[in-house]
């Protein structure tokens, strides 16, 4: 009985499993999802939903043959549907239960019937919290002092040596502070001295078109730059000082700089006073070339034709040689007025005394000979410029009108003490005086744009040049020793200009044309005079110079532009006229010609590797008329310059090509490219020589100077090493005629290149290394020299904290030049920052040319001229620089 | 009369053809990020937009596509001699931080891709397409009018909780949320740093050619992908010489060089603390 029973409950238990499980299996559910067409259809949505209730049990999508599997667990299947859904088809809904679970066959009808939308409620653009700004906090490092210190850091910013600021490889056409363009072009003086801790962000707006009206006719390429200060900053007076000091002798580096911003009312100024070799004058630079004035032919650059000779500038640091003692004060001011008028006055001063001992080795090559001197000098230069600035501009979007006003006074006052076989005393003295006033407008009518340009200039520059004793008694005055030879010259310049445009674009098409009508006139005179017995009297007739010159000067330059996919060709044909008319005091001449250049480039794109840019033009100019002398000139005490009144026209003619190559991924980069320039010019200086003064004669000539230069660079990023390599390949032929002695022939300077460049990182530590390899061999009609130079520096930087850092920088200098033994240089300097806690404190030290070395040679080339260079080095100095924010 | 016929059996055909169900769909996100959590009240915003079809979906800055087809529409407006106002100018160029990598998924072919700029080019990571492991809630809610269920996952590192729509059936989702049983209208993550929200949503006839990753972009795995960049931020001015230097214009030997006076200075320190992926899972 008992086991009756437990056989039955054994029964029962099995017998409930069973059902259990057929209650509340797992099932698999299988199907396959059609179209009316009996097309499978993929990912449409598979769900399983209770019946009456909102909620998804499960859910699969089909496959792509439209298939679909399921699995369910313990639902009790009476209560569930199956609703299968696809884009573009009706949904549908069935019981389970109806279904067999291995095979469900469910076919959908297309619909028209539309899918719930949502429409938009707020304008989807751009809020403008975020436009177009960089908050310069996470670029700013403790140890910046002036905003230009963060900007270098910003990502697609890049700023050069000299100061110029480009977004993406191009330079930018303005620098605002609070949407106000105070400074020009003349934006370093507030990139060098707004404190970073002033600038809340930096804005960077791409395309942009400074002049208003323009927006909507002209894209620009360039980008500007707005600083946005923070609140703290506003409405009152910041800036810095900074006082330093160091050995030896008493070395001096100070400067004070207070700004204030307001809304409509801007001012920044500076003053700046070291001794200690650094070149501060340079924050005064107009920087943009890129502005309308520029077009015009400016007549108030400065030009001095006098010199006392002296070595040219060595490439290195400027603080290893410049014995200097300068002041440079600025004072910019701008008023925004109601109706959108901007009224600025800017002022600029600068004294700027330097010291100079240096001495030059000058070796000439002639077919038969070779002439070598040397001339050593201490020199006294000093220089003060003076200039005002005043600009009325206003800039709304149906009207434009700029007139800015400008004055210029520049001073030289240079003595030296000359050495060479004739031992002089020289002084040179430049006083140049220019006023330039110049405009644009632009007015709207109708759907025309009206626009012009003038310009009107006046420069006034006297020079002199004296030499104590008298010198080549026998050319200036008859064999009998005099006291003093002096060379004095002036040229007056008036020049009136105006300009006016037109453009028009057709699709890929856009022409423009502009009309542009000058008028100069100058007069030149030059007298040689010699102090004999006590009064000064011309040396002779030969040497004095009278010109009176009156030039007119129409163009008219076509411009083209076609953009078709990536390629894009320009073509731009300037046709020119020019009239002269000379009067010299002996006669009158004149020149009539119509002439034209060209401009073409062409770039093409031939993968998203490779592109190519091909250039040609040609370019014929006239420079200044003043060069068309008659008589002699003593340019330097040991060069006389006669230019026979021959026109001086130039010509040039430029071909180019240009390959560029780039894989992103394997981060290769590369380029190669070949240019051939021929320079024409339509004389030649016959170069007599007497002793070492040599007698430049101008001859009719046509002087076809060549060059070809074909170069490489290849750059490498290897990412496990940290490390990128820069390698750069050249090869330069110049071709030169030369007369000496009436005999012609051809100089040669042949050079060769190598450059290398290695950036790497190790731990806190970043080392660079960079390397220039330079062989020259020069000389004339193929008889060529070799001469070797070398320059590397190494410099290191270890980074302590957010807070301060150390760098070491290590330079070689080398050179071999035929005939005489190898030179070589080494520097070692040493620098070190650091920030105080409270941020308004800033100390640098530094400790320059730690090695002592006290004289630098170097050597350049040009034509069958080889000069090497001697100079005097400032000792090892060591600095300590405060600079307190306020 | 055969004239008549034709036409309007030619009629027909173009009412026929006009007929087309829906193919595909445009919907656009605001996507919110708090990418430093040190300052919460600073955060990020972007209009996103996803195109999607019932197989693959396209994942990219709506703003950035906004404002380069602005400034395209307004490029040929003044190409063709028109103008255009000083407004409709400024908003053409405006520079706006967008995010730059567009994301592909092919339901189909279990694919993932998404395209990055790279110095002037673009190139496509591919990647393994995962499955995220849903977890269906019985809640219920309407947003915009749509009845949405909820769903929680946990995905890169962060627990999210979505709300998707059933009447829309797409797998597809903003960035790679996705392969639920309906579109994804809202989601959010728990600590509320990132955030997406439906901000409106069409329907086209057409196939939309943004739904595919463009062809002629080079491929690269998501291994090599990491090494490049990687690359970039060990030393990044390293890097920018060597990619400006090779590909210098100028003809001459002149050095180039970028910002080497700063390559002393310690590399600024990034703010964003707070990544949407916390890991790989």
């Amino acid at each position: 009985m008992s086991k009756n029973i437990f056989l039955f409950i054994l029964i029962t238990i099995l017998c409930s499993c069973f059902y259990s499980q057929k209650l509340f299996a797992q099932y698999q559910l299988k199907g396959i999802v059609t179209s009316a067409k009996k097309e499978p259809l993929s990912n449409a949505s598979v769900r399983i939903i209770p019946i009456h209730q909102k909620k998804i049990v499960s859910y699969t999508f089909t496959n792509k043959n439209g298939v679909f599997t399921l699995e369910l667990n313990k639902q009790p299947l009476d209560s569930l549907e199956i609703e299968i859904s696809c884009i573009g088809y009706q949904s549908k809904k069935t019981h389970l239960k109806s279904l067999s679970f291995d095979d469900i066959r469910i076919e959908l009808e297309t619909t028209i019937n539309k899918l719930p939308e949502v429409r938009v409620k707020s304008n989807p653009v751009i809020e403008k919290k975020d436009t177009l700004s960089y908050t310069i906090k996470p670029f700013t490092q403790a140890t910046d002092a002036v905003i230009g210190d963060v900007l270098k850091r910003i990502p697609g910013i890049e700023v050069t040596e000299s100061g110029v600021i480009k977004f993406q490889g191009r330079a930018i056409n303005r620098y605002y502070i609070e949407g106000l363009n105070l400074l020009d072009d003349k934006y370093n003086v507030a990139n060098r001295n707004i404190p970073a801790t002033s600038v809340e962000k930096v804005q960077i707006l791409e395309n942009h078109q400074p002049i208003k009206i323009l927006d909507s006719v002209s894209f620009s390429n360039q980008a500007a730059l707005n600083l946005i200060l923070t609140d703290k900053a506003r409405g009152r007076i910041i800036g810095r000082l900074k006082l330093g000091a160091g050995i030896s002798p008493l070395l001096l580096d100070c400067e004070i700089n207070p700004m204030k911003f307001n809304k409509n009312t801007q001012f920044i100024s500076s003053y700046k006073y070291n001794n200690t070799g650094i070149n501060y004058s340079d924050e005064l630079t107009l920087l943009n070339s890129s502005n309308i004035s520029s077009r015009f032919v400016s007549n108030t650059t400065d030009n001095p034709l006098l010199s006392i000779p002296s070595a040219n500038i060595p490439r290195t640091n400027t603080q290893r040689f410049l014995f200097n003692n300068s002041h440079t004060l600025t004072f910019n001011q701008l008023y925004k007025s109601k109706n959108d008028v901007n009224i600025k006055t800017n002022f600029d001063f600068i004294i700027d005394k330097q010291n100079q001992n240096n001495s030059n080795m000058n070796t000439i090559y002639f077919p038969n000979d070779t002439i070598q001197f040397k001339e050593s000098q201490a020199l006294n230069l000093e220089k003060i410029l003076s200039r005002f600035f005043f600009t009325v501009e206003k800039n709304t979007k149906n009207y434009f009108f700029l007139n800015a006003f400008k004055i210029q006074y520049l001073k030289n006052r240079n003595f030296g003490q000359q050495n060479t076989t004739l031992n002089t005393t020289q002084s040179f003295h430049n006083n140049h005086i220019s006023f330039l006033n110049n405009g644009n407008f632009i007015n709207k009518k109708g759907s025309t744009l009206i626009m012009g340009n003038y310009q009107v200039s006046y420069s006034n520059m006297p020079q002199s040049l004296s030499i104590l004793p008298g010198i080549y008694d026998s050319i200036f005055n008859f064999g009998n020793v005099y006291d003093e030879l002096l060379q004095k010259l002036k040229i007056k310049t008036f020049y009136a200009g105006a300009e006016l445009g037109l453009s028009r674009r057709f699709n890929n098409i856009s022409f423009q044309n502009t009309i542009s009508a000058n008028f100069t006139n100058q007069n030149f005179t030059s007298n040689l005079l010699k102090l004999y017995s006590g009064k000064y009297d011309s040396v002779s007739y030969n040497f004095n110079n009278q010109i009176d010159i009156h030039q007119y000067f129409i163009t008219n330059t076509f411009s083209l532009f076609y953009k078709m996919r990536n390629a894009k060709v320009s073509l731009s044909v300037p046709i020119a006229y020019i009239d002269q008319k000379y009067q010299y005091t002996i006669k009158d001449t004149s020149n009539k010609r119509l002439f034209y250049n060209y401009n073409l480039s062409v770039q093409i794109p031939f993968t998203s590797r490779i592109s190519t840019y091909l250039s040609s033009s040609l370019s014929t100019y006239y420079i200044s008329p003043y060069f068309s002398t008659y008589n002699t000139i003593l340019s330097n005490y040991r060069m006389l310059q006669n230019n026979a009144g021959i026109f001086n026209t130039n010509k040039s003619f430029t071909n180019s090509l240009l390959i560029n190559y780039k894989d992103a991924l394997k981060i290769i980069f590369a380029s190669i490219g070949i240019t051939q320039e021929k320079f024409t010019q339509p004389f030649i200086y016959n170069n007599l020589f007497i002793g070492n003064l040599s007698i430049m004669e101008a001859l009719l000539f046509n002087n076809t100077n060549s060059s070809w230069n074909v170069g490489g660079r290849i750059s490498k990023y290897f990412i496990s090493l940290k490390t990128s390599l820069v390698l750069g390949l050249s090869y330069k032929r110049t071709e030169n005629f030369q007369m000496n002695k009436n005999i012609l022939s051809i100089s040669n300077v042949n050079s060769l290149n190598i450059n290398s460049t290695i950036s790497s990182k190790i731990g806190s530590m970043i080392i660079d290394h960079s390397l220039q390899y330079q062989r020259i061999l020069s000389g004339i009609n193929q008889t060529l020299a070799p001469s070797f130079l070398l320059n590397q520096t190494i410099s290191n930087s270890i980074v302590f904290s957010e807070f301060s850092f150390i760098k070491i920088n290590v330079e070689q200098s080398y050179f071999k030049r035929p005939g005489a033994t190898e030179r070589n240089f080494f520097f070692i300097d040493l620098s070190f920052k650091r920030k105080l806690k409270n941020k308004k404190i800033d100390i640098e030290a530094n400790w320059l040319n730690i090695l002592n070395t006290n004289n630098f040679e170097t050597l350049s080339f040009s034509a069958n001229n080889r000069i090497q260079s001697f100079y005097v080095l400032r000792p090892a100095q060591a600095m300590l620089k405060v600079a307190f924010n306020f | 009369m055969k004239l008549i016929l034709s036409i309007f059996f030619f009629l027909l055909f173009l009412h026929n053809s006009n007929a087309q169900f829906i193919q595909s769909g445009r919907a656009i996100y605001s996507f919110t990020h708090i990418k430093d959590t040190l300052s919460p009240a600073n955060r990020y915003t972007e209009d996103m937009a996803l195109f999607f079809n019932m197989k693959q979906s396209s994942y990219f800055s709506y703003t950035k596509f906004y404002g380069d087809s602005i400034l395209q529409a307004r490029f040929k407006i003044v190409e063709t001699g028109g103008k255009i106002s000083e407004e409709e100018f400024k908003e053409a160029v405006k520079f706006k931080m967008t995010t730059p990598e567009n994301l592909y998924f092919n339901f189909e072919e279990g694919k993932f891709l998404f395209t990055h700029p790279w110095i002037g080019e673009t190139i496509a990571i591919e990647n393994k397409a995962y499955i995220i492991k849903w977890q269906l809630q019985d809640s219920t809610k309407t947003i915009e009018g749509l009845i949405c269920f909820k769903a929680v996952c946990c995905f890169k590192g962060r627990n999210y909780e979505v709300w998707y729509c059933p009447e829309i059936p797409t797998k597809a989702g903003p960035w790679k949320l996705n392969g639920l049983p309906g579109l994804i209208i809202q989601a959010k993550d728990q600590s509320g740093s990132i955030s997406f929200t439906l901000k409106s949503l069409n329907y086209s006839k057409e196939i939309l050619s943004l739904i595919n990753p463009p062809t002629l972009v080079r491929q690269v795995s998501q291994e090599q992908f990491n090494k490049l960049k990687m690359g970039l931020l060990q030393n990044p001015q390293a890097y920018i010489n060597a990619a400006v230097s090779g590909s210098s214009v100028s003809n001459s030997n002149d050095k180039v060089e970028v910002r080497k006076t700063d390559a002393s200075a310690p590399k600024p320190k990034s703010r964003v603390n707070n990544p949407i992926e916390l890991n790989n899972d």
